[in-house]
């Protein structure tokens, strides 16, 4: 077979592709489980960080793993027949060592679910943990964000989560959602938070979307008897 | 001759001599330094600005270009003969592709917080011209081992120049060092350092000094007497 002609060549590429191909395929198989398992650990991480369990910044994928499993249930509810089912995170007292793997549960502290929608520079997602009378705010997290350094990035800040806890999730009137106000002031309602100075937009979408998020959890709530039992 | 020239044993060179005498420290030496990627060649600027506000994350993509750089440049050289031109650059680029693929698999699995923060810069060393023009110009026409010496000084070199970017960016900009406190709490930080105009101003410095260096080494060997 002649080096420089086309059989030569069409052989030779195909070779080297195929080659090539499988030492990816290898390196793959190799590589997922870990990776799957990280991917999950990030979003677990947030949902216990948002329920208000303390993790150690160090905790390894397993160590979270092994916690998150002792200690949150995740359950599915149907919503609009073909749409997508809403998953709720129960989070319960921890009341065995975490890792010890089939450690007891306690009583209910709270219900996470994902919340998200499109910021000022990509989509926001996150998870937002409510006491079990599901009127308050536990917690929130976000895992998901393209908003700018130092402006809407704040999101994921602790000042800006902990403006949430304690907050309710309506105001005097029964409208539900957050009112934003400056930082520092004084909040006059039960569903004021702190905004993000010169974050207008992002403060502008997150309000947005948690209105509708929360709105469609409470109204699957009511339907599948969360937080009753 | 006479006998006793003819017996003499040749005059030993010394090792810091022969060692810079080799092939691989010459090729080494014009990649780290004299035909540095960045500072001579302005070769990989895009991701040299983007990952150097924290050392660790450059640390990170130094290692990644180094190595993807080197065993691609060493892959193609071993099979060089055997590559007709015309499908050169398929192969090449073949090749740089799976090694970014699986530099980016093993940071997913083992390096994932960094990964995350990187991994789009990661998966765009596959464009970096700082890659494919170590394997085009040098690889194609020398063996294995020299390719693969000429593909890490060009990462060393890279490496070089996005440590001396990072470094003032991350303690000025965060205060930290490698994530470990580096000046006192109560200096204001300069956030523009964390922002990508500093990676711009910070090479353009690197550059200067660099060259200014070079110019300087050039200028004394000129001179009479010079070494």
């Amino acid at each position: 077979m002649k080096k420089h002609g086309p059989v030569y060549m069409w052989c030779y590429t195909v070779a080297v592709a195929v080659v090539f191909g499988f030492a990816l395929s290898f390196v793959n198989q190799l590589t997922a489980a870990k990776i799957k398992a990280n991917r999950q650990a990030v979003m677990y991480r947030e949902i216990m960080r948002a329920l208000g369990y303390v993790l150690r910044d160090d905790a390894t994928s397993g160590e979270v793993l092994a916690r998150f499993n002792a200690a949150v249930t995740a359950r599915e509810y149907a919503r609009a027949p073909g749409g997508p089912a809403l998953v709720v995170w129960e989070g319960r007292e921890e009341t065995g060592v975490p890792g010890e793997g089939a450690a007891p549960r306690g009583k209910v502290i709270g219900y996470a679910f994902r919340v998200g929608g499109v910021g000022f520079w990509g989509p926001i997602e996150g998870v937002l943990a409510l006491e079990p009378d599901l009127a308050t705010v536990r917690g929130i997290s976000f895992f998901k964000d393209e908003e700018t350094p130092g402006l809407g990035h704040e999101i994921n800040t602790d000042w800006f989560r902990d403006a949430f806890k304690g907050t309710k999730l309506r105001n005097a009137e029964g409208a539900v959602g957050f009112e934003f106000t400056a930082r520092g002031k004084e909040p006059k309602a039960p569903n004021e938070v702190d905004a993000i100075t010169g974050a207008t937009e992002t403060t502008n979408s997150v309000r947005a979307f948690l209105a509708r998020n929360i709105e469609a959890f409470l109204e699957a709530a009511r339907t599948h008897g969360i937080g009753t039992r | 001759m006479s006998e006793h020239a003819r017996n003499a044993e040749p005059p030993v060179m010394p090792l810091a001599l022969r060692i810079k005498a080799s092939p691989s420290y010459r090729t080494f030496k014009a990649q780290f330094w004299d035909d540095n990627p960045l500072f001579r060649q302005i070769l990989g600027v895009c991701s040299a600005l983007a990952v150097t506000n924290l050392v660790k994350n450059t640390l990170v993509m130094c290692a990644a270009v180094t190595l993807v750089t080197a065993c691609s440049s060493c892959l193609y050289a071993l099979i060089r003969n055997a590559t007709p031109a015309r499908t050169r650059l398929l192969v090449q680029m073949l090749i740089i592709a799976s090694l970014v693929i699986v530099v980016h698999l093993f940071l997913g699995a083992y390096m994932f917080a960094v990964s995350e923060q990187i991994g789009a810069y990661v998966g765009l060393i596959i464009t970096n011209c700082l890659v494919l023009g170590r394997v085009e110009a040098f690889a194609t026409k020398n063996g294995p081992w020299l390719s693969f010496v000429d593909g890490f000084a060009a990462g060393c070199g890279y490496s070089l120049v996005l440590l001396l970017v990072s470094l003032p960016r991350e303690i000025l900009g965060f205060g930290s060092l490698c994530g470990l406190a580096a000046v006192p709490e109560s200096m204001p930080r300069w956030n523009i350092m964390v922002m990508a105009p500093a990676g711009f101003f910070g090479l353009a410095v690197v550059i200067w000094v660099c060259r200014g260096l070079q110019l300087r080494a050039q200028a004394s060997k000129a001179r009479p007497g010079g070494k």
